[in-house]
């Protein structure tokens, strides 16, 4: 069955909601978890996100595809969530000061606190089509902006992150 | 120029566009050929980032499933709670009055909404507390240390004798008996090869625990606590493995100077035995040596798995009234010490603040559980109610005994090893 004859079932068959979360619910809380930071947090967000998908089935368009709505569901979800608290966004620079390995197992350790400290617009970006596989043009759909805009969003996610382990590797080499 | 043309390749890199003139920059630039290299590194990376744990994707989809569930009912349950809350205040609190109010509908009522009404109606429920807590820091397996803690090699005659040949395992009756008999040479040949060689591979061993327990001890310092009861497990651990080290350092330092002893002892008996001088004088201490040594090598404790987890334990009793709990209790730490707690506020784990922190809290739990009419009922409670540091989830599982709680259990396992088991149970 494919996600939009599972979204087209979801009232009348239990196991369609079931299998519409197994489906995405691990790229969703990827997501999430990079943009909040804490995984309860995160998972919290996916959960209302996926029970918000669930009740507004009917609203899917087909304009995207149920991944990307989705992910845009869980997008929003997170957005108004660090407005709601607030959240002191860590400034680049002091992210970028964390000191790290450029490379080696620690890597990704490492990015994921470089990315976290990215402005949410290049976060989110660099997350949905780096991390996650989406194309510009999907990205941009699902946040909601030109598709000239994602692909300098995600360049600028780059180039911020790459002088980022630049600078690390100049610290410790 | 340079700056420019070097974010202009940068820039090129960062989009995923062809090279044109910055290719030749690209050549003979090393600052940008390393951040390219950087980049390549970020992209390989990238999709492996942010991913939740592996094991806990049905776990998550049944959290969902459950809060579905949850929200398909909420109407039901206030009718259920108000009504009870009305009964009960108009005949009095207790367990009795909803028992008869509910005893003729035992099935599929929300019986735990029901409870936490009589909760709230009766202002004063005595109950006892019992937590177990178990922190298991997630670190790696240090490893001990590769250079070996060489002891002072046992003399021998300058005539080179071999050792005896032995299928077995070897007296130290019997090595004295040869050190005192004709032939101290051959005597002295069997001590190097099996008491030697014993004795460096309990000094192996203990320099590699030592090695391992300082490696662990090093990891454990550089971890971050979250909570009260990470900070203790923590520091217990750190202890325990610095203490692990030390004993480890005063078996090792005894050892090493008992083989000194007694390979000076026996040295003189060689240098005897060499000379076709009477080794007669230095029999007794050299026997008295080699027994010391051989029983230092028996008693050196075999490696054992260092501890990687610590348990702490309480028990206490309480009082849940509408603005206030009471509660007065012990804390046991892993290493059997005590400490008394008497309120929320003063619990040295801060465990009782995780779930009777408000009046408010257990409450919540209550109402927030499934409608079942059998005697446990387990549900995860909805993420908010319950609040302690790296625990997103707490399953909770009340036992009932008809219409009545005979108690009420809370597990939160943090992702990175702490597991909590909390249960309250109402006086009956």
């Amino acid at each position: 069955m494919s996600d939009t004859e599972l979204l087209g079932v979801l009232s009348s068959d239990d196991q369609a909601f079931r299998e519409l979360i197994r489906r995405h619910q691990r790229s969703m809380r990827r997501l999430a978890r990079s943009m909040l930071r804490n995984t309860g947090d995160a998972d919290e967000a996916v959960q209302d996100s996926l029970l918000a998908a669930y009740r507004h089935a009917r609203s899917f368009r087909g304009d995207a595809s149920v991944r990307s709505w989705l992910h845009a569901i869980c997008y929003r979800q997170c957005l108004t969530r660090l407005r709601r608290a607030r959240l002191d966004l860590v400034p680049l620079d002091s992210a970028m000061s964390l000191s790290g390995p450029e490379s080696g197992p620690l890597l990704p350790f490492y990015l994921e606190a470089a990315v976290a400290g990215l402005p949410v617009d290049n976060q989110a970006a660099f997350v949905l089509v780096d991390v996650l596989g989406f194309t510009r043009e999907d990205a941009a759909t699902i946040v909601g902006v030109p598709a000239n805009t994602m692909r300098a969003r995600v360049a600028r996610a780059r180039l911020l992150l790459a002088d980022a382990v630049a600078d690390v590797a100049e610290v410790h080499p | 120029m340079t700056d420019t043309i070097h974010q202009s390749t940068r820039h090129q890199l960062a989009h995923g566009e062809q090279l044109t003139e910055s290719a030749t920059h690209l050549v003979s630039c090393a600052s940008c050929r390393t951040w390219q290299h950087h980049l390549d590194e970020i992209m390989h990376t990238a999709d492996t980032l942010f991913e939740p744990e592996a094991d806990g994707d049905e776990l998550f989809v049944e959290r969902v499933i459950r809060a579905h569930r949850a929200r398909q009912r909420p109407a039901v349950r206030r009718t259920v709670l108000s009504a009870a809350a009305a009964v009960v205040l108009l005949i009095g609190a207790g367990w009795v009055g909803i028992a008869r109010l509910t005893g003729a509908d035992a099935h599929d009522h929300d019986r735990l909404a029901d409870i936490a009404a009589t909760w709230e109606a009766s202002d004063g429920v005595r109950f006892v507390y019992q937590a177990t807590a178990t922190v298991a820091p997630t670190f790696g397996v240090a490893e001990p240390g590769s250079e070996l803690s060489l002891l002072t090699a046992m003399p021998t005659c300058q005539t080179n004798t071999r050792p005896t040949a032995r299928s077995g395992g070897v007296e130290v009756g019997e090595l004295i008996d040869g050190l005192l008999g004709n032939d101290p040479c051959a005597a002295l040949a069997d001590i190097r090869e099996h008491v030697g060689g014993t004795a460096q591979q309990a000094a192996t061993a203990l320099y590699r625990t030592r090695t391992a327990a300082q490696a662990d001890a090093d990891q454990i310092a550089a971890l971050t606590a979250r909570s009260p009861l990470e900070q203790r497990s923590l520091t217990y651990l750190y202890d325990t493995m610095i203490n692990e080290r030390d004993f480890a350092d005063d078996q090792l330092a005894v050892l090493r100077n008992a083989a000194s002893r007694t390979a000076r002892t026996l040295q003189a008996v060689a240098d005897a035995a060499d000379h076709a001088l009477p080794v007669d004088p230095l029999r007794e201490t050299a026997s008295d040596d080699l027994r010391a040594l051989v029983a230092l090598v028996d008693d050196t404790p075999a490696p054992t798995v260092p501890q990687r987890s610590a348990t702490w334990e309480q028990l206490a009793t309480g009082i849940w009234h509408h603005t206030s709990i009471t509660v007065d209790g012990v804390t046991t730490a892993p290493d059997g010490s005590t400490d008394n707690f008497t309120a929320p506020t003063n619990d040295q784990l801060g465990l009782v603040t995780a779930v009777l922190g408000t009046p408010e809290q257990i409450l919540h739990i209550l109402n927030s559980a499934p409608n079942s009419s059998g005697s446990a009922i387990t549900w995860v409670v909805p993420a908010g109610t319950l609040s302690y540091p790296g625990i997103a989830e707490w399953q909770a599982t009340a036992r009932l005994d008809g219409e009545r709680l005979d108690g009420l259990t809370l597990n939160g396992i943090a992702p990175d090893g702490v597991t909590v088991t909390i249960t309250v149970i109402p006086e009956r």
